[in-house]
């Protein structure tokens, strides 16, 4: 189907991207960043670079201002993405200079366009410091005004959910989740099954929240997938444990799974997500079909909390000796016995090679020790 | 001889150094003695081994006695480590004379009541600096003795770090068994021994990028502005290397010196470099590209961290002369145009140039430390420089 477009944004979001290009076919792939090597590697089918003259194709060093006068500079060329474009689906990483910076400018165009724009922005991992923090926040303000809809994925929930590892896996398997929900959300709108659902739908399922939601993702395969589904849907860390479904004023709901998908399938989940939801809960449902999904189910949540600014509770002053003997103690259990801080991402010593054991160099909240190139998500050819 | 010589001893995280400098009678200091030894025991500027840093240092002050033909049985040592940290503080006293001249009373009591900071516990002062005095509403005096004013204020650097890190340093010295003389933050030796008194009036950053830590010093109208430290520093790009070429950190750390670079060269190209097998690592190639992309994020981390301190305490408006980058990580390909481009300012590498003899050391931008600790030294006993080391009082306690 045309008119519909996704973009990547940033080394984050053009890596979502990547993921889709092999997955689904139909959407026109865009990948738009200021990192020239980034982008010559990139799957999409177009390719942007923006900022060419103020970055010398190097990327933005998590200067925002690069990032949004980079976007500006193309501005009619962007503009020209969406002039086809019905609804523009638009990835993006919040925290580094591109991500942050050059999101709201699309977001932009892509509505001034005509388009309709439903934005996923990832907010950093907690490791990724206080400043990286500062900036998605600054461009999630943003972006809330923009983007007709917008679905808040914090990298921290998803962490969890990918398990303990290192931290390029866990970019890696990040990426993977986020590719797979857009793919989804993609699916759920042009491949309807038993109950259509279009973005009509999802607007207005999210508009008495200001058009915020989170995101959540879980599947399952085999004969057990309904429970499975279920069980990673509904009490996994980017529900934090199902209080985001317990308190969402409302859900979208959208299940897909192969031609095998029975009524009874929808019907257990439907369930099971109710009965975790409020009471006065506003609830939204729609199916996909997709013959990929043979012997599969996934779901998809998008729940608008009631509260998104109070979602985020206020972070303790960092104190990083403290904080790293509670990491330290429970990296050094088995997986399970004690939860990581929450927020925490279990990183494996492989990431810190000579300074494991140290005191670790924190500095507003970002652990110094972890390779700058992967905290920056650098691609580096190996 | 009237002034006997100074031996510095810095324990740093790639080496240790020890340099023996001695007075000429105008003055001058010329380096007559030095002995170097790879650093064992020390990450990120800190101890974590003192049996093996005091072997280190015992090599390193043995070579120094034979080169520079002295007996050494007292040092000064350089601190530095993530832990320091540098604030203002101001203070301010009602002159005593009625006629508002101010005296040297006057001066002696706000020095002290602008160094009356209450550090946490387990936290110990290492240099009081002094900025700028002002006289009533007349700011930036220098010098206000004899002036006339009803009140007299004085803002002062507080460079101060953790008491058990800084004593770890001292203990391997003790162990040895020496004296310690003092104590100095490495990062101000560094400016001591590579600005020049222009630079220091007219503003310059120095910035001393070290094995373990990054230690940065910023004067302007010839005092110190700003002082701290990032516990971050080249080790960190050997690492940042290993890991993301899994190669051991011995080949990681040639490879960095040899061909890493902070910038981007486009003749570079699609250029790759071997590593040979050596040991249980098989060898591999690694593309240039690639290599400069891992050392340019990590150098440009570091000195955009710094730019964001000094900016943030507003400093770096009050930079005339430019940035001087010494320490081993000065000698990088690339650091100083990376340098120039994230300060906007004109950027050059610091050799020891307040001291003559060795040339080994007068050429090094990696002996800057160590050469301004011989300079702090001889300053010290002449009491040259306002600022003395408050270590003296616990150092003091140790001798004891």
């Amino acid at each position: 189907m045309s008119g519909i477009c996704i973009v990547g944004i940033g080394n984050g979001g053009c890596k979502v991207v990547d993921r889709l290009a092999g997955a689904i076919g139909g959407p026109s792939l865009v990948a738009i960043n200021t990192d020239a090597r980034a982008l010559s590697a990139s799957r999409a089918t177009t390719k942007i670079q923006i900022g060419a003259n103020r970055t010398d194709g190097l990327g933005t060093g998590g200067d925002v201002d690069i990032g949004k006068r980079s976007a500006e500079d193309e501005g009619s060329v962007i503009k020209n993405l969406f002039s086809d474009v019905n609804l523009a689906m638009i990835v993006a990483c919040l925290g580094g200079g591109t991500g942050s910076g050059s999101a709201p400018v699309v977001v932009k165009a892509a509505r001034e366009a005509g388009a309709t724009t439903l934005c996923l922005a990832m907010l950093p991992f907690k490791f990724e410091g206080n400043d990286q923090r500062e900036q998605a926040d600054h461009a999630l303000a943003q972006l809330r005004g923009l983007a007709h809809v917008l679905i808040v994925v914090p990298n921290d929930r998803l962490s969890e959910l990918v398990g303990d590892r290192s931290v390029a896996e866990t970019f890696d398997g990040v990426n993977e989740v986020l590719a797979s929900a857009v793919g989804g959300i993609f699916k759920l709108i042009t491949q309807p099954g038993y109950l259509a659902l279009d973005l009509a739908n999802l607007e207005k399922a999210l508009q008495e929240t200001g058009g915020v939601g989170t995101l959540a993702y879980g599947e399952g395969t085999g004969p057990e997938r309904v429970r499975k589904t279920v069980e990673s849907l509904l009490v996994g860390p980017l529900v934090e444990g199902g209080r985001v479904i317990a308190d969402a004023r409302s859900l979208l709901v959208s299940i897909m799974g192969g031609p095998d998908l029975g009524l009874k399938d929808v019907g257990d989940v439907m369930k099971a997500v109710e009965a975790k939801a409020r009471q006065d809960c506003h609830i939204v449902m729609g199916t996909a079909i997709d013959d990929a999904l043979r012997d599969k189910l996934s779901v998809i949540i998008v729940a608008s909390e009631e509260k998104p600014e109070a979602s985020e509770e206020p972070e303790p002053p960092q104190i990083p000796e403290a904080t790293h003997a509670v990491e330290k103690t429970g990296r050094g259990k088995k997986k399970g016995q004690t939860r990581p801080e929450q927020g925490q991402l279990g990183l494996g010593p492989a990431d810190k090679g000579r300074f494991k054991g140290v005191d670790p160099t924190i500095l507003d909240g970002e652990d110094l020790d972890i390779p700058t190139y992967l905290r920056r998500r650098l691609n580096v050819e190996r | 001889m009237a002034i006997p010589p100074v031996v510095a001893l810095e324990i740093g995280t790639s080496k240790v150094v020890a340099l023996v400098g001695e007075m000429r009678e105008d003055g001058h200091i010329v380096i007559t003695g030095m002995g170097e030894h790879e650093s064992t025991g020390v990450r990120k500027g800190e101890i974590v081994d003192l049996q093996n840093a005091a072997l280190c240092v015992r090599s390193a002050l043995g070579a120094a006695e034979e080169t520079g033909k002295v007996t050494i049985n007292q040092v000064h040592v350089a601190v530095s480590g993530g832990h320091i940290q540098a604030l203002i503080n101001s203070g301010e006293v009602p002159v005593i004379d009625p006629a508002g001249r101010i005296s040297r009373d006057d001066v002696d009591a706000v020095m002290n009541v602008a160094e009356a900071l209450n550090l946490p516990p387990d936290r110990e002062m290492i240099h009081t600096l002094c900025q700028h005095f002002r006289v009533d509403n007349q700011e930036g005096v220098i010098d206000p003795e004899g002036l006339v004013g009803a009140k007299l204020a004085l803002n002062m650097l507080l460079v101060h770090g953790v008491r058990a890190r800084l004593h770890n340093v001292i203990n391997v010295v003790k162990s040895v068994p020496l004296e310690v003389s003092d104590a100095a933050f490495g990062g101000w030796c560094s400016a001591l021994a590579v600005l020049t008194p222009n630079q220091k009036r007219d503003g310059a950053i120095v910035v001393d990028l070290g094995g373990g830590t990054t230690d940065y010093v910023a004067y302007s109208d010839n005092v110190v502005a700003a002082a701290g430290v990032l516990g971050v520093g080249g080790d960190h790009v050997t690492n940042d290397i290993g890991l993301a070429f899994k190669i051991p950190t011995a080949q990681a750390e040639r490879l960095k010196r040899e061909s890493g670079s902070a910038v981007f060269d486009p003749a570079t190209g699609s250029k790759q470099v071997v590593i040979p097998a050596e040991g249980g690592f098989q060898g591999r190639t690694v593309h240039l590209k690639a290599l400069h992309t891992v050392v340019n994020a990590r150098v440009d981390e570091i000195l955009v961290m710094i730019r964001k301190r000094l900016d943030k305490e507003s400093v770096l408006h009050h930079i005339g002369a430019g940035v001087v980058l010494t320490g081993g990580g000065a000698r990088l390909h690339g650091v100083v145009r990376l340098a120039e481009k994230i300060f906007d300012l004109p950027c050059s590498v610091g050799k020891p140039i307040n001291v003559s003899g060795l040339a080994v050391v007068t050429e090094g931008p990696e002996y800057a430390t160590c050469s301004g600790l011989v300079q702090y030294g001889f300053q010290e006993s002449d009491d040259g420089e306002a600022g003395s080391s408050i270590l003296n009082k616990f150092l003091g306690f140790f001798k004891g």
